[in-house]
């Protein structure tokens, strides 16, 4: 029970109840050495990547926006296109009759 | 380079030719004691190694966002326990035994080969896991390390006065702890 009191009252030596294994700090600064330098290379990656990326995305950006234009363009022709053609078809099928009719009730 | 003064030190860090060199002395100047200060938080060996390796990566990546408005072991020193803080609490949520992670922590301290205290320093160890892990940081630094609270107040951005009262609380539930286990 007194042990347990006085438990607060001799600070023990953390080193000493924690160990680390032999030459454990030594080999620490080698192995944040290496670490460092590998997190060096992946990142030199990611920087070659975003470099080499950076160019093709604005490339692959104009390119489908110039194609998206062209089939809007397209598209709106083709309508402009075939709206002509079926007013023509309409024009074709009607009698030489109706359009007399038409003319005369217009001058009346 | 062993010699630098803290500004000189700065300057190399800032240098990106100098600045491996410079960032091997910040390691060997202060891992040791940024280990046992995390140590005595995960307990483990192989965890402290983890989290210290993890403080210095981090530092050497953030190297650019360093300004240096405070000294070179502060701002380790917040790293460490930020990384010490966020791997109790993701051990916590990964913790799936019937046992919290406290009792996990001191059955594996018990048999860990690199712990050589005795039945009363793993009371003691218990303890201090009973504690909440910011208390215990503060109870760790100042009775392990005898660190002045001017120094925890820097590093842990807490006043002086909120140090001590957390701490007297520390050293009343631990005693309190220890005598109620018999």
């Amino acid at each position: 029970m007194k042990q347990n009191e006085d438990i607060l009252g001799n600070c023990p030596d953390a080193e000493k109840i924690f160990r680390v294994p032999d030459g454990y700090f030594e080999s620490f600064a080698k192995l944040m050495d290496e670490k460092t330098a590998e997190t060096d290379t992946k990142q030199h990656g990611r920087m070659v990547l975003a470099n080499w990326w950076k160019p093709v995305s604005v490339a692959a950006s104009i390119a489908a926006a110039i194609v998206c234009t062209s089939l809007y363009i397209n598209e709106k022709h083709e309508e402009e296109l075939m709206l002509t053609i079926e007013h023509e078809t309409l024009y074709s099928q009607l009698e030489d009759l109706e359009i007399i009719d038409y003319l005369a009730s217009e001058e009346d | 380079m062993h010699k630098l003064r803290e500004e000189d030190l700065f300057d190399a860090l800032r240098d990106p030719k100098r600045r491996s060199e410079a960032f091997g002395v910040v390691v060997k100047t202060h891992s040791k004691q940024l280990y046992w200060l995390i140590r005595k938080m995960v307990l483990s060996h192989d965890d402290a190694n983890d989290v210290l390796q993890n403080t210095f990566l981090k530092a050497w990546r953030g190297l650019d966002n360093f300004r240096g408005d405070s000294k070179i072991s502060t701002w380790l020193h917040h790293i460490a326990i930020n990384e010490t803080l966020s791997f109790l609490s993701s051990s916590e949520a990964k913790n799936k035994s019937d046992l919290s992670l406290e009792d996990s922590m001191v059955q594996n301290l018990a048999s860990d080969e690199y712990f050589s205290g005795d039945e009363l320093q793993l009371k003691l160890q218990r303890a201090i896991l009973s504690l909440p892990p910011k208390q215990r940081l503060v109870f760790n630094m100042k009775y392990f390390e005898g660190r002045k609270y001017e120094e925890m107040e820097e590093i842990l951005g807490t006043s002086v006065g909120a140090l001590k009262a957390s701490y007297h609380h520390a050293v009343k539930k631990i005693k309190d702890f220890i005598l109620n286990e018999n």
